[in-house]
């Protein structure tokens, strides 16, 4: 009976991911409730990394994941499938309030960024990774903001070019000198690093 | 920008533009020109060099992962009431007949039944619904919207203007200085049905 029990939930947990955006949103329309966390779970992590990215800061980077999610809990009533994805809406949802938040921040908070997980496991190759990590994200916080968006987009949160071109509304021709205005700055200012990282193999 | 060839050929200087752009992760790159450079790939050294050198860089933007959200801020936002904000059933309902109509009706091959319908359905309402002495506009509602020769519908109609008033009347109207409203209380033009 117990197994029969262990078997269903895995059953419906295995459903729960199955399931489209566009079905989770049927399902929450048509009042179930178990669908939104599902919803939820599915995007959530990628939307506060996104924006943990963008603002340098746990506490902010949740606001705005917060604020996307109620956001999206508001438009959920009415969300209608006319072409767009969830994923690109929520990211259009994100990037705004991302900058929002940004321009709110007071001056010098965004190099007050809290150390990353130590990758390596020696001491020395902790402190090279740290310096990796904050050289990084320097050199990602002296981007213009549009090269940045367009970078976090592409590279980190995996959008192709057309779903990237659609959230940050410009054409992908735009979006591509964007992109590669961004890793020529990055080439540039990582340089050290690089070189460093090409040394140690 | 160098467009690949026509034919869907890569060449070198593209594939540098898109490592340039999109670094050296071919799951990255745009989807319509992905094969043909992995095609060149596959042929060029100088290509394989190229992406070599976009991959430092990535190398690099890899090493930065982002930290996750706190269970805290998942369960905060689990325990939204979502049904709160579900929509009603009237809402559900008209959606549905407007998404339906609009399945059927924006079908190229549908468009002359949808205007036949809609046709029909227009005649049926107008002739169903009730008109004030009968079911068109009677004459001196029409005469007086369109201004009747003066004098024609005195003797017609038995009106008591005169054809002088009526010309008076005329000018005034066509020259916006008559009120849409009657100052003895009968009515206004508006109370004219449409024709």
């Amino acid at each position: 009976m117990q197994a029969k029990a262990i078997d269903t939930t895995s059953v419906t947990s295995r459903q729960r991911h199955a399931d489209t955006d566009e079905k989770l949103l049927g399902r929450i329309q048509a009042g179930d409730r178990s669908a939104w966390p599902a919803l939820v779970d599915r995007h959530l992590g990628a939307v506060f990394g996104y924006a943990y990215r963008v603002l340098g800061d746990h506490a902010e980077a949740e606001d705005v994941a917060q604020e996307t999610f109620l956001r999206l809990m508001a438009k959920a009533k009415t969300w209608r499938k006319d072409g767009a994805r969830l994923r690109t809406w929520l990211y259009r949802v994100a990037v705004n309030l991302s900058i929002d938040h940004k321009r709110r921040m007071r001056p010098g908070s965004l190099s007050e960024i809290a150390d990353p997980p130590h990758p390596g496991h020696d001491e020395a190759g902790m402190v090279r990774g740290l310096d990796c990590s904050k050289a990084l994200r320097r050199a990602l916080d002296g981007l213009g903001e549009h090269q940045r968006q367009a970078l976090l987009l592409v590279h980190y949160q995996g959008f192709s070019n057309k779903e990237a071109s659609a959230i940050l509304g410009i054409s992908t021709r735009a979006l591509e000198s964007r992109l590669a205005r961004a890793r020529r700055a990055l080439r540039r200012d990582l340089s050290p690093v690089i070189a460093e990282l090409i040394g140690e193999q | 920008m160098a467009k690949s060839g026509q034919d869907g050929n890569m060449t070198l200087a593209r594939l540098r533009e898109i490592l340039a752009a999109y670094g050296a992760s071919p799951r990255r790159w745009p989807s319509d020109e992905r094969m043909a450079a992995e095609a060149l790939l596959a042929g060029s050294l100088k290509a394989r060099e190229a992406v070599t050198e976009a991959a430092r860089l990535d190398d690099v933007l890899d090493r930065d992962p982002a930290p996750s959200p706190s269970p805290e801020l998942a369960g905060r936002i689990h325990r939204y009431d979502i049904t709160a904000a579900a929509p009603g059933v009237f809402l559900r309902l008209g959606r549905w007949l407007i998404d339906s109509y609009a399945a059927i009706a924006f079908r190229p091959a549908a468009l002359p039944a949808a205007v036949v319908l809609a046709t029909l359905v227009g005649l049926t309402v107008g002739f169903a619904l009730p008109h004030p002495g009968g079911l068109t506009p009677s004459l001196p509602e029409v005469l007086v919207v369109t201004q009747a020769e003066p004098g024609i519908d005195d003797e017609l109609f038995g009106t008591e203007a005169t054809a002088a008033q009526d010309t008076d009347v005329d000018a005034d109207l066509w020259a916006g200085n008559v009120p849409l409203a009657e100052p003895d209380g009968a009515g206004t033009l508006d109370d004219f049905p449409t024709i």
